[in-house]
């Protein structure tokens, strides 16, 4: 990878927004000075201060943020718990997640109760099994869930309710069910479709 | 691209990167992916962490940010958008 050998800088320019106006420069020198510290596009052709390199995750789904992914592994910007104390921008990831057997043995937290119907925290088509079924029902496997995506989206939600993972929201999890609800799987990116095994898949890897 | 198209960090992205002169490598929360990131893609991302912006907006930030004659403006900001729409850094506002 092109950074590979790089080291980060002292003065890395880190969470930087545009800060154009913050010398307050005099008249007289304003247009030099903002001249002075703009900073010019890395010029190899259009777009080349964008996007300049993709280095893909494992085929599949690799996107097991509590895990150790290939694609978390080497740019330790994943962070993972092998890695997460390495500096980092943003919030720093939680990663406490219980798995939906977990959620059947612990208290839920505020906003989602066992006995409340699953589609009041998820839409849900009306007159679908999913509809009728309360989130214990859904915890404890119920038959229509054959692929365990509702009983782990579910898990998924408390975990997120509870705080036990930061790196997902509510929005984020009922988007994803949605979007499954509709079409049969989630689209994360352009090209790729990721059908329920896979969402499964994800979201386990939330889970410890 | 209009000027008054709203965009935002799509849902789920926490932008966990780590930045050197110039470039910056960002993990996608979505897909899984390493990105090599310059400048440009960088002040967009962060601009949109702060909220949503219009594509008029982000162009401003490019102009005050980076040394770009005004006619090239439009066009990097609109390669730039587009390319982190396609890897589904950002969308935009349905509104």
């Amino acid at each position: 990878m092109a950074t590979q050998n790089r080291q980060p800088s002292e003065t890395d320019p880190v969470a930087s927004i545009p800060q154009a106006d913050a010398a307050q420069p005099t008249a007289s020198d304003s247009l030099s000075a903002k001249g002075a510290s703009r900073r010019r596009f890395t010029r190899a052709g259009a777009g080349a201060a964008g996007v300049l390199l993709t280095l893909h995750s494992q085929p599949g789904m690799a996107c097991t943020y509590c895990g150790v992914s290939a694609s978390a592994a080497v740019s330790a910007v994943g962070q993972n718990k092998a890695v997460g104390t390495l500096s980092h921008h943003g919030p720093a990831p939680v990663c406490n997640g219980l798995d939906p057997l977990a959620w059947n043995k612990t208290a839920w937290p505020a906003g989602c109760s066992p006995t409340d119907p699953f589609s009041k925290h998820f839409s849900c088509n009306i007159g679908s099994a999913y509809a009728a079924a309360s989130c214990n029902q859904i915890m404890h496997g119920a038959p229509f869930d054959s692929t365990k995506m509702a009983k782990y989206m579910l898990a998924a939600y408390l975990n997120v309710l509870s705080g036990r993972i930061n790196f997902l929201t509510v929005e984020s999890l009922r988007s994803v069910w949605s979007e499954w609800v509709a079409k049969g799987y989630y689209a994360p990116m352009a090209g790729q479709k990721w059908y329920a095994n896979d969402i499964v898949t994800y979201l386990y890897g939330t889970m410890d | 691209m209009a000027a008054s198209e709203t965009w935002r960090l799509r849902p789920g992205q926490t932008l966990q990167y780590r930045q050197w002169d110039g470039e910056c490598i960002l993990y996608n929360d979505l897909s899984g992916d390493t990105h090599l990131l310059g400048d440009g893609a960088v002040e967009l991302l962060l601009t949109l962490r702060r909220g949503p912006a219009t594509r008029a907006a982000l162009a401003a930030v490019l102009q005050a940010e980076f040394d770009l004659e005004p006619a090239e403006l439009d066009l990097e900001t609109d390669t730039l958008l587009h390319d982190l729409q396609h890897l589904n850094l950002i969308d935009t506002l349905a509104c």
